[in-house]
């Protein structure tokens, strides 16, 4: 059975429900039986659904072949940053634990041996601290670093 | 919409689902920007967050070691408001305490607390840093009184036994001595047939074997010194139990015995009281030794045998009710070690032989990562995954002895640590790398027994007078 959703730039994608279902959401809607029209998905554009979709796909084709799959996740989630955040957004706005969890590792990699200026470069995030709460976490945090 | 999936449920009332996601504090989200020009505040999900801290802190942990769990994690914390936010979930902490230091009750106010005291302890332990006590006892009435086989440790107690069958238990806590147990009197087959071979503590519940193979249990606190017999000994048929242990769910107890031909290892369902296999060619070369236990020669140790709770699985799972926990026991004598999973007994899982050097039987134990620890005759030590046999470490005790003779070692492991009493000095050792890292300021001796967890070392030495040492790493010393 197929269902239709479509993308935050109104872009309509037809996909196997099979597929489709490895999103929590979706599934809860099919469940729910609101999936009779076309399911809108507002916080996800076509770029990234488009991805999102491929990895769903291929998590049902290569399901019983591990190997396989692992080469397809390593290669699939070697994305610019940029991209890695969309994917992680709908990720997990959609609920989908596996390419959460990839996600989740590839930026944990990402930050690996990291102080938190370096992190915020990294990843575009402004320091939003007072020097008030900057000196605060400092010394909440000054048991980790204790000799 | 189902809430997020990537981690365990938050618990600060924080009233996004884990669906949508939304800024903290002020600012509008706008969803992934189809331009790659970013809006200044954006967003990460907070269920994500949490789940990335929690990868970064474990990938810290198997990378470099436990202790750069800690560091890993302030460093998340400190990049910005919303990331730092996550650091008050305490199921953040729960799942890192339970993953990182196995801690599985909680012991303090919260999985915070409870995670920044074990970082603390294991720093300690890093460091050498400890406060040394005595527990003292003075119901000693006759000569092998003195001399202490084996101790167990749990997070409140610490049970001695000792050669004429006495079982001292101590609350570590107060030092006091709590409760002494006695064997029931009967007729024996030897001097030292009642001497302990092994004691099991599961909560407030003890389970004490003789050497003949009696198993009584008690109750640890408020049970009057009042023991049951569990398991009647028949030396005749089963040769001699030389060493006794249990897993820390309590759910089995196992025995070793030497003395009679394939009957090595005893398994026992420890609710039921059930023996449930009886098996084992481990200990046929050591089967006039035991026998020569029940006699004399108290201090030999022919074989260990001690027990561990393995996770085997492949991946880690997130899901801790997926993981397949299984009880492995580590069975050892001079010339063997046997790994072997308590459910299917007859199944080696590995094996290694000692060819000429011969393991020091007391050198062995296993840390509840599923590790154990065994040092040869030439001083070599080795640290192997329990469920693989793959090595961790290797380091090397040092000191004397000419090759071929049997070396006194005793030795034990806790969660990163591993500690060998030999020639009168105890050492420490880190065990992912194997660096020594300094030796005990305390001397005390030639040591019959010694035990550790990951916040405790007890020591029995060999010329003690009613005494047992106590090192305390604990954090809030």
């Amino acid at each position: 059975m197929a269902l239709e959703l479509k993308s935050s730039d109104n872009k309509i994608f037809e996909v196997e429900e099979l597929v489709a279902v490895q999103s929590e959401t979706i599934k809860s809607l099919v469940e729910d039986g609101c999936a009779d029209n076309v399911i809108p998905l507002p916080n996800v554009d076509s770029k990234t659904l488009e991805l999102v979709l491929d990895w769903c796909k291929n998590h049902v084709d290569m399901k019983l072949d591990e190997e396989k799959l692992k080469e397809y996740e390593d290669k699939f989630i070697e994305v610019d940053q940029a991209v890695l955040y969309d994917l992680l957004l709908a990720a997990n706005y959609l609920n989908i634990k596996d390419l959460l969890n990839r996600a989740c590792q590839k930026v944990a990699d990402m930050l690996k041996g990291k102080t938190p200026e370096q992190i915020r470069e990294t990843l575009n995030i402004v320091n939003d601290f007072s020097p008030e709460e900057e000196e605060e976490i400092r010394k909440e945090n000054l048991w980790a670093f204790e000799e | 919409m189902s809430s997020s999936s990537s981690s365990s449920s938050s618990e600060d009332g924080n009233g996004n689902g884990g669906g949508s996601t939304s800024a903290r504090r002020g600012g509008n989200f706008e969803g992934p920007s189809t331009s790659r020009q970013r809006a200044v505040n954006e967003v990460w999900p907070e269920h994500f967050v949490e789940a990335l801290a929690a990868q970064v802190a474990i990938d810290a942990s198997h990378s470099i070691g436990r202790l750069a769990a800690a560091p890993a994690l302030a460093n998340v914390f400190q990049v910005c408001t919303t990331w730092r936010a996550v650091s008050r979930w305490d199921a953040l902490w729960h799942r890192l305490s339970r993953r990182i230091w196995g801690r599985t009750q909680l012991l303090h106010d919260t999985w915070r607390d409870e995670f920044v005291y074990w970082h603390r302890t294991a720093q300690n332990f890093l460091r050498g840093r400890s406060a040394h006590g005595i527990l003292a006892f003075d119901d000693v009435d006759n000569q092998d009184g003195y001399t202490c086989r084996c101790m167990t440790i749990s997070d409140r107690h610490l049970a001695c036994g000792f050669a004429d069958g006495a079982v001292r238990v101590f609350d570590l806590a107060t030092h006091n001595h709590v409760v002494t147990l006695r064997p029931h009197e009967r007729n024996r087959l030897g001097q030292f047939a009642r001497a302990v071979s092994g004691i099991v503590i599961n909560g407030a519940t003890l389970a004490f074997a003789t050497l003949d193979g009696d198993i009584y249990v008690a109750i640890i606190n408020g049970g009057g010194g009042v023991i049951r017999m569990a398991h009647e000994g028949d030396v005749v048929n089963d040769g001699a139990l030389v060493d006794f242990t249990g897993c820390g769910s309590g759910r089995w107890w196992v025995g070793l015995y030497a003395g009679a031909p394939n009957r090595a290892y005893h398994i026992w369902d420890s609710v039921t009281e059930e023996l449930v296999y009886v098996n084992g060619s481990l200990t046929n070369p050591e089967s006039l030794m035991g026998w020569r236990l029940l006699i004399n020669e108290v201090t030999e140790f022919v074989g260990r045998v001690r027990v561990v709770t393995a996770i085997i699985s492949e991946e880690e799972v997130e899901d801790e009710d997926h993981q397949l926990a299984v009880a492995v026991a580590v069975a050892c004598t001079s010339s063997r070690l046997i790994v072997f999973d308590l459910r299917n007994p007859d199944v080696i899982l590995g094996e290694e032989e000692s060819n000429n050097r011969g393991f020091i039987v007391t050198s062995v134990d296993v840390s509840n990562d599923a590790r154990y620890i065994r040092v040869d005759n030439h001083g070599h030590a080795s640290v192997c995954r329990v469920g693989t046999l793959e090595e961790v470490c290797r380091f090397n005790i040092g000191g004397g002895g000419r090759p071929g003779s049997q070396r006194r070692v005793m030795g034990c492991m806790n969660l990163g640590y591993a500690l060998m009493c030999a020639g009168g000095v105890i050492t420490v050792w880190e065990v992912e790398h194997g660096r020594r890292l300094y030796h005990f300021r305390e001397r005390i001796g030639e040591v019959n027994a010694v035990v550790a967890n990951e916040r405790y070392v007890a020591a029995a030495a060999a010329t003690s007078d009613r005494i047992i040492h106590l090192w305390d790493f604990g954090a809030d010393q």
